[in-house]
């Protein structure tokens, strides 16, 4: 007969069992199956959609269809303002690799919503719509209906709900696999590299028409025929030119008609109160003048304003500031080898489209904060070349003036150099920041389109601080700031940089990886790049990474990119440029054996960055021979 | 007696033993502090479940068999050079009882050493990892405790099928002082043979598509393939046949019976 278990056998078998049982019970569970349920848009990660275009949103009551996706591989929900942003996305190559697949994704349901499209087209519904699985929408496009962005996609959970829409607002009703083959006309970040060229093209055309301010004949001279510059502006006919022969001349000058005025050698005192020159006309030149008297009020009062804008605040305050010369709605004017002094602004333009401010000084004030901007450029694109702007706040402010271009100036001491808000598809090239408090160029406010290009700031707060989206930054140089770059902006392109002695050369600030980073040049900074919160970051694009001074390769390879992957925020790749013993460490077998799986899960992994090929040569060899001979480097401006 | 019972009574010696020798305590210790350290030197933990046996795998691969090695490369060959064996064959003792009752303590230590840790490192995942910031709404992506646990029970049925292989070799040595060397040889043939002499059969042999089952019959590619398959391949999406499921997980249990086996002939002969 068998004995029975005694107590303590008996609770052996019982564990044996139990764990048997747990560990055949994770095995029979389907982990994949899970399918989390739709967010509150607000609390997404949000991407596609520029401040601009959400305020124009917002004041006109425009309802933008939007999509949440939930990720393998990342943590956060990202929210995707517009179909096509998301269905762009999405269908990125290498999109999954860094965050996986999409466990799901939902898209904004208009089925029972009384929807329609304006008169102008504008998407509007009166109840907001809910969320439907995108895999069981039907989606109209092609039609009628929009958003500020441009064309609306708008899906529906009920085919009948579409295929009504698209009887009173066209378009035709796709299911999600049509539209995910459906291209979309996003421009990417490489095709801004490609408008970089036309660019310049357009502006040297901008350029060469506002110069023909230069050519009109002269009709009065100031002390000869008329007693003084506003009494000669008043009796020159329309499209001559006035003449200021050289002198002090201590008035304020409003030029209400198509003319050029003229005064190299002259000077136009103000007085120290209010704007120096007003233009209100189409077609005006101001070529040639010292100005100084300019009025200390830098920024008007916001609450008079009585236009219903969502901006109307910022026009206001912003565009009111004093100056030496002051455009408002007036196209193709001139400003051209002016010398300015002033405590507030140089130049404010406001609905001048096709200005051209070039050749110019603006002295502002020594500490920025008692000054103002050098030029104001709001509501409509400007041109800004070959000046210096010295001191005061902004060298060059920009707000809603898309299309701008702010080429070959000398920013020094200021605030920021350049500093766009709002501002879409501008360029800003071959400037020379030295100084800046906060930074040389800043882009804030999500705008999209922009090109930063070869632009030179050494010596400030930060170099080239960027946020929006599909812009492209390149081939600008960066030396001896605390912070180099941020890469605040998604889905844009950063190549062909050279980050030298500086604190720190990237911040990776977006929590959604999408930018494009290689070809750049990381030598001697302290720390080469660091990472926000989010995922794995990926720097190396179609197998070419970036220079990394202190990236090496044991394998002694001879290539153009390293076999050994670097990681700058990884703790021990990041002192391979400063201690030789790293290169020990990180031949430990142990830090092998961390990193040779370490790539399989990128969207899980904080806050870091790797390059799996990087350079073994710099990528812009003569830049950082330059930079390298230059003895000046290390000591402040 | 019965035969069951004179295994348990092996068992629970072997057991009581085991928590006599506080050397046994150091190993765990050491086994957690170098699992931790590496979680936490890749980051893994503050990622999820699957970031953290990403960390891991490459070291648990060499520590566990490493770990079994220890445990286990004097388990019969102590009692041979002893005597013990010769005296046991006085008493109505079994072979099976005797070599599954060591058998069964040893496991139940080794188990102790690796699972633990492992353990502990799964709950300290469920409860660092998540978001850095609170300010979007955050999911769980496909991580899941689930692969977890699924990674500590291969790890376990891998540690086991290392101990058997570990008693098989103490019986062969005979000595001490072989029973060192040939844990060692073994332990070498286990961490690096298997998967050498796949590589090296790859031009002579080893074809595409016969590699997933060459690598499923070595015990440490049998592990790394399930883990691979059962863990893994949430992260790799579009793969999921790294080695054939059915062969790893039998070629470990057959790695396990079969050198068990041997390892009770040994012991028979010795």
């Amino acid at each position: 007969m068998r004995p029975a278990l005694t107590t303590v056998q008996f609770f052996a078998l019982l564990a044996v069992v139990l764990s048997t049982l747990v560990f055949a019970t994770s095995f029979a569970v389907d982990t994949t199956s899970a399918r989390p349920e739709p967010v509150a848009f607000d609390n997404t990660v949000q991407r596609g959609i520029t401040m601009a275009d959400e305020q124009i949103a917002q004041n006109r009551s425009i309802s933008v269809p939007r999509a949440q996706v939930f990720y393998s591989q990342y943590r956060y929900v990202v929210g995707y303002v517009g179909i096509d942003q998301a269905v762009t996305a999405l269908t990125e190559p290498g999109h999954e690799q860094q965050f996986g697949y999409p466990l799901v994704v939902y898209v904004s349901d208009y089925s029972d919503r009384p929807v329609r499209c304006g008169d102008d087209g504008s998407l509007r519904t009166a109840t907001p719509p809910d969320w439907v699985e995108a895999n069981q929408a039907h989606y109209v496009v092609n039609g009628s209906a929009r958003v500020p962005s441009g064309p609306a996609v708008v899906p529906f959970a009920d085919r009948d709900d579409a295929e009504a829409f698209a009887d009173s607002c066209g378009g035709r009703v796709i299911d999600w696999e049509g539209l995910k083959g459906h291209s979309f006309d996003l421009e990417q970040a490489a095709a801004i590299r490609e408008q970089v060229g036309p660019r310049r093209n357009d502006t040297n055309a901008t350029v060469q028409a506002a110069r023909q301010r230069r050519d009109r004949l002269v009709s009065v001279e100031v002390g000869t025929d008329a007693p003084t510059v506003q009494a000669a502006v008043d009796s020159a006919p329309p499209n001559t030119t006035v003449v200021v022969p050289a002198g002090t001349y201590e008035e304020q000058v409003t030029i209400d008609k198509p003319l050029t005025l003229s005064g190299p050698g002259a000077t136009l005192d103000g007085g120290g109160n209010g704007t120096v020159v007003t233009v209100t006309a189409d077609r005006v030149g101001v070529t040639g003048f010292d100005i100084v008297g300019v009025g200390n009020t830098t920024a008007g009062d916001p609450t008079k304003s009585n236009d219903s804008a969502w901006d109307a605040t910022v026009t206001t305050a912003y565009g009111n500031s004093d100056a030496a010369v002051t455009g408002r709605n007036a196209s193709g004017l001139y400003v051209a080898n002016l010398t300015v002094e002033t405590p507030a602004s140089g130049v404010v333009l406001r609905r001048t489209p096709g200005a051209v401010v070039e050749n110019s000084t603006v002295n502002g004030t020594a500490d920025w904060q008692d000054g103002f901007m050098g030029v104001i450029g709001m509501h409509g694109s400007i041109v800004v070349q070959d000046s210096v702007f010295n001191g005061g706040r902004d060298g060059v402010y920009l707000h809603r003036a898309d299309g701008t271009a702010v080429r070959n100036n000398t920013f020094r001491d200021n605030r920021f150099g350049v500093h766009l808000m709002y501002t879409s598809r501008a360029l800003v090239a071959d400037n020379v920041a030295r100084g800046q408090e906060y930074a040389g160029v800043v882009v804030m406010t999500n705008p999209m389109a922009n090109a930063i290009v070869g632009n030179d700031v050494r010596h400030s707060g930060s170099g080239v601080m960027l946020a929006g989206s599909r812009s492209y930054i390149a081939h600008n140089v960066v030396v001896d700031t605390t912070q180099a770059m941020s890469t605040n902006a998604d889905r844009s392109l950063y190549e062909h940089n050279v980050l030298y002695g500086n604190d720190l050369g990237v911040r990776a600030s977006t929590v959604v990886p999408s930018n494009i980073v290689t070809e750049n040049d990381f030598i001697a900074n302290d720390r080469h790049a660091i990472s926000g919160p989010g995922p794995l970051r990926v720097y190396t694009h179609e197998g070419r990474g970036n220079y990394w001074s202190g990236a090496y390769d044991l394998t002694g390879g001879t290539g153009p990119t390293l076999g050994q992957s670097y990681s700058p925020t990884d703790s021990v790749d990041r002192r391979l440029h400063q201690t030789d013993a790293a290169v020990v460490l990180r031949s430990a077998p142990s830090v092998r054996g961390l990193r040779a799986l370490r790539g399989t899960t990128p969207g899980f992994r904080r806050g870091t960055i790797v390059d799996r090929a990087p350079l073994s040569a710099p990528a812009n060899p003569e830049t950082v021979r330059r930079l390298r001979n230059e003895t000046s480097i290390e000591e402040p401006a | 007696m019965t035969e069951s019972n004179r295994f348990w009574t092996v068992f629970v010696r072997e057991v009581q033993s085991a928590v006599r020798t506080r050397t046994y305590i150091a190993l765990g210790v050491v086994t957690g502090i170098v699992l931790f350290g590496l979680a936490y030197a890749g980051g893994g933990p503050a990622g999820g479940y699957v970031p953290t046996v990403v960390d891991t795998l490459v070291a648990v691969e060499v520590l566990v068999p490493t770990l079994a090695f220890a445990v286990g490369y004097r388990a019969i060959a102590d009692p041979a050079v002893r005597g013990e064996l010769d005296i046991l064959d006085t008493y109505p003792l079994s072979t099976w009882s005797y070599v599954g009752g060591v058998y069964a303590g040893r496991a139940l230590l080794l188990l102790t050493i690796v699972v633990v840790p492992l353990l502990a490192l799964g709950i300290n995942v469920a409860t660092t990892a998540g978001p850095e910031t609170t300010v979007f709404a955050s999911h769980r992506g496909v991580d899941s405790p689930f692969l977890f646990i699924r990674f500590i029970a291969l790890t376990g049925l891998y540690a086991l099928s290392s101990l058997t292989i570990a008693f098989l070799l103490s019986a062969l040595a005979g000595s001490r002082g072989r029973a060192l060397v040939l844990a060692l040889a073994g332990l070498l043939v286990i961490t690096v043979g298997g998967d050498l002499a796949v590589f090296a059969g790859l031009d002579s042999g080893v074809t595409t598509s016969t590699l997933g089952g060459a690598l499923a019959m070595t015990p440490a590619g049998a592990y790394r393939g399930l883990v691979f398959n059962q863990v893994l391949y949430v992260a790799v999406p579009g793969r999921s046949a790294f080695v054939p499921t059915w062969v790893a997980a039998l070629s470990l249990l057959f790695w396990w019976g079969l050198t068990f086996v041997g390892a009770m002939l040994a012991t028979d002969a010795a």
